[in-house]
């Protein structure tokens, strides 16, 4: 094994160092960087310019993929049954074809799409930093939260199995679950936020912040658009 | 100000200071100094384990996540011993059954979910941040958590283990012999918990490195300039978006149809689930899984090669576009490992032909590196060593990848050694050589010392003659019929002699492993010094000391070509005016990096581990009852408002008044 020296220190220009100052090609003299002074640029910037605004789209595509793949599970699962959703028999009579009720998740649907222009009102107030805006709009997407949620609550009989009755209610159940997970999320994201502002204000940071929480809350929505049809819809067009 | 960023013509440079100390020149160096100090007390760890807990800068953590990693290899290194030992010769009654499942099981699931999936993230987490100049990742904090989650993943398994609740069923555990009806008990629950904790910390991970490659880069690295190590992080970061979400969500099913008051049916076949519907979702991660560890290796191999071929990369933008099509064709080629279920014929083809369209991609990037050490001067070091082993182990393993994508052969030798010999061809080849390739080239970088040549050259040896030794005879034990997952077999199936062999080949591996620790363990207090740049390689890792200061750069460079140790001019700027009292940073735009705001990091804090203990707990206690899911999840509010509320204050760690408050 000849190790022949490293060629580096002859042809190629040797390293940077830690403080910047980079050694001239004969080792002695130290060139002077020029400076590129970013003092006046601002601290903070909203959209795609922050990172936080990357972390929260990353974790949106983790949730759709999750959702994608718990609709991809239900339409698997009905290759399984005659008829979607399974026969009824443990009543009488049976019901042959019990397609989900329909009322409550509908009104919840509408709810969750009209609070997109709420939340479309505060995002625009967070940018101008209205304060005063920002909290009663704040309070309003908690209030709608709390109320999509707690007819979340009465969504979960109008599909007539329980989790446990068969592979249709486990799926059912749980894509149903799911999205009352991210209503939890987003209704813990509207609290905190809420506090922050009523304790110490609304500055830039926390702007984006809820401009951030407003992205989310527009792919709450729509993912509950597409997860409504396929759990309302499918099952009486199949 | 961008004018700046590109390679300057040679009359512009400033003319070099007098030789002799002038004031303005003493002036300057005071007040660097100055600068130094107080970057130094910013991002200073407070002392004792406190500090130890709290921290939240990116090389602790990821050395962590390497260190740890390592010690899973070492353990399921072990567990992989004991399994030859046991199939030495015929009959061998050192283990019965049901020890030796636990222990093939225990030794899959280590080796993939602890070891090779973290262990890359942990060097993303470790040179990302280094090589584009930054400070830290983005989010220290995310990554914290994400470090304590992955250690209490691990530490549950080899619990379970040595409490005689190891797995049992395989690392892709099937049902129906995973489900409640055939594996009571709470060895698959353990095991099902254990993949859902370490997938999350591997998707926190992945948000962390691409946010962090995406808006951190130094200035004038725009994207034809980011370093493949990079990309290749990024690439299989966004592949970690996609296929995590399905084992997350299938072992959680697993967990809910096993949970007694939950019972679920999802893979309850007599209640309208479907055993496939497990096979779907695993594979649909598996695969992918395959690339997430292979991706960030050739990300190892690149600047190796063009380090000591002291030549800059043939094909760089091949070799992205190559990563990028394995990225998408990996999602498209899950159902090869199914052909043994009943798949239409059409989709069996489909899936034949996306199997061996996904050579054509790696086979370039092959190619490029190649032709990168073609047309360069060689210099051979321990590191290029590992990446020529790779080259030939992997190849070999590509080889009988694209036999294993033909349905009938598929058929013949399914779940037979041929599989076993060709995943860890695969696996060891495209993962461990590079890996272990790494860890010689970037030790210096870690510890300010050198590994011993000699001593890396006897381990590579070992390691290569003895894994062929291994796993090359027993493509022909799969050929004559050996099953895997077999605790023992007759003397009159004429495996014996093979199966010696390869059990005397693990033995070397094993004493290659060992010597590649003692080298390390050696180095780490009697080392030769290294100095910045020990390979003069061209990436802005080697640009600072080793090892580096907790802040990375006195004043972070910038960038005026794609190896900018070598390409910079002499003069190339330096960024300035950073507040040194806070952990400030510099974001740039995504596509050209030109600067555009400032952005100050979170400090450590301790939000992050009790987070993590707040998810372990949940996932360790809904094994036992369900009730402990929504308890875990109230109580897990706090340390995430904690979180939140504490990280809202923009100067906290030089103990300025935080803008909020007014």
């Amino acid at each position: 094994m000849p190790p022949p020296p490293p060629a580096a220190a002859t042809t190629l220009r040797p390293a940077l160092t830690a403080d910047g100052l980079a050694p001239a090609a004969d080792g002695r003299n130290v060139v002077d960087p020029q400076e590129l002074d970013v003092s006046r640029l601002p601290p903070n910037a909203f959209d795609w310019h922050a990172p936080l605004w990357w972390a929260n789209l990353l974790t949106l595509f983790i949730e759709t993929a999750t959702i994608g793949l718990l609709l991809a599970t239900y339409f698997y699962l009905m290759r399984n049954e005659q008829g979607w959703p399974p026969p009824l028999t443990n009543r009488v009579p049976a019901v042959a074809h019990p397609v989900p009720r329909l009322a409550v998740g509908t009104i919840n649907t509408v709810l969750l799409v009209l609070s997109c222009g709420l939340m479309y009102a505060v995002d625009v107030w967070a940018r101008r930093l209205d304060e005063a805006k920002l909290r009663r709009g704040m309070v309003a997407l908690c209030a709608v939260t709390v109320l999509s949620i707690a007819l979340r609550w009465y969504e979960f009989p109008a599909f007539h199995f329980k989790w446990n009755d068969n592979a249709y209610g486990s799926i059912v159940w749980t894509i149903l679950g799911m999205h009352l997970i991210y209503l939890l999320v987003g209704l813990g994201e509207f609290a905190l936020m809420t506090a922050w502002v009523y304790r110490y204000g609304l500055d830039e940071k926390h702007a984006l912040d809820v401009t951030l929480v407003g992205a989310y809350w527009y792919w709450v929505a729509g993912a509950w658009v597409l997860v409504y049809t396929v759990l309302y819809w499918v099952p009486r067009w199949v | 100000m961008t004018e700046l960023l590109d390679p300057p013509p040679a009359a512009t440079a400033v003319p070099p200071p007098a030789a002799g100390p002038s004031p303005a020149a003493h002036e300057r160096s005071e007040r660097l100094e100055v600068e130094r100090l107080q970057l130094e007390e910013t991002w200073r760890r407070p002392p004792g384990l406190y500090g130890w807990l709290t921290t939240t800068n990116h090389k602790d953590i990821g050395l962590r996540f390497i260190v740890t990693a390592f010690t899973f290899f070492l353990l399921a290194g072990v567990l992989a011993l004991l399994m030859r030992l046991q199939l030495a010769r015929p009959r061998n009654p050192v283990f019965g059954p049901d020890l030796y499942n636990q222990i093939f099981t225990t030794h899959g699931s280590a080796m993939i979910f602890l070891f090779a999936v973290p262990v890359m993230e942990g060097f993303g987490l470790y040179f990302v941040p280094l090589m584009i100049g930054a400070r830290n990742v983005a989010f220290p904090r995310l990554m914290a958590f994400s470090y304590w989650t992955y250690l209490i993943a691990g530490v549950l398994l080899f619990t379970g283990l040595f409490l005689n609740t190891g797995p049992d069923m395989g690392w892709f555990s099937y049902t129906p012999l995973a489900g409640p009806g055939y594996s009571p008990g709470k060895r698959v629950d353990l095991w099902s918990q254990m993949v859902t904790l370490v997938e999350t910390t591997s998707m926190a991970g992945a948000i962390d490195i691409i946010a962090t490659a995406f808006k951190l880069r130094a200035p004038g690295m725009a994207l034809h300039r980011v370093p493949l190590f990079v990309w290749a992080q990024v690439i299989s970061s966004l592949m970690v978006l996609f296929a995590m979400p399905a084992v997350t969500l299938r072992s959680t099913m697993l967990s809910m149809d096993r949970t007694t008051n939950v019972t679920t049916h999802f893979f309850n076949a007599a209640e309208g689930g479907d055993h496939l519907l497990w096979q779907h979702l695993f594979w649909f991660f598996g695969h992918p899984d395959v690339y997430i560890i292979f991706i960030p290796a050739t990300g190892f191999v690149s600047p190796v090669v063009t380090a000591f071929a002291r030549r800059r990369v043939f094909g760089y933008t091949p070799m992205v576009l190559a990563m990028i099509a394995v990225a998408f064709i990996g999602f498209g080629v899950w159902v090869h490992h199914m052909f043994a279920t009943p798949i239409p014929e059409l989709g069996q083809g489909m899936f034949t032909a996306s199997s061996l369209l996904i050579t054509i991609p790696n086979g370039v990037q092959i190619f490029c590196w190649t032709a990168t050490l073609w047309g360069g001067r060689p210099w051979l070091r321990t590191p290029l060593l590992f990446m020529l082993g790779f080259l030939a182990v992997f190849v070999l393993g590509g080889l009988s990848g694209v036999i294993l994508a033909s349905v009938q052969v598929d058929l013949q030798v399914h779940d037979t050694y041929f599989v076993v010999a060709h995943l860890h061809y695969v696996l060891v080849g495209g993962a461990v050589f590079p890996l272990l390739g790494a860890v010689c080239f970037w030790f210096p970088k870690w510890t300010g010392r050198m590994l011993s040549e000699r001593l890396g050259w006897v381990a590579f040896w070992l390691l290569f003659a003895g894994f062929n030794l291994t796993f090359f005879p027993m493509h022909q034990l799969g050929l004559h019929g050996m099953p895997r997952r077999v605790y023992t077999y007759a003397p009159q199936t004429g495996w014996g002699g093979l199966n010696a062999l390869a059990t005397v080949g693990a033995g070397l591996m094993g004493v290659g492993v060992l010597v590649f620790l003692a080298n390390v363990l050696r180095s780490l207090g009697s080392g030769a010094a290294a100095g910045p740049n020990p390979w003069g390689a061209g990436t802005l890792e080697w640009a600072t000391s080793s090892p580096p200061p907790r802040y990375n750069f006195q004043r972070p460079p910038t960038v005026q070509g794609r190896e900018p140790v070598w390409e910079n001019a002499a003069d190339a700027p330096v960024v300035t005016g950073l507040d040194a009292r806070t952990r400030e940073t510099l974001c740039t735009t995504t596509m050209d990096a030109e600067p555009h705001h400032k952005y100050t990091m979170a400090g450590d804090a301790l939000a992050p581990l009790l987070t993590a203990l707040a998810v372990g707990g949940i996932w360790i206690g809904g094994m036992f009852h369900p009730a402990a899911v929504p308890i875990g999840c109230g109580l897990m509010v706090i340390p995430l408002a904690v979180w939140f509320w504490t990280s809202g204050h923009r100067k906290e760690t030089a103990g300025e008044p935080d803008q909020g408050g007014e």
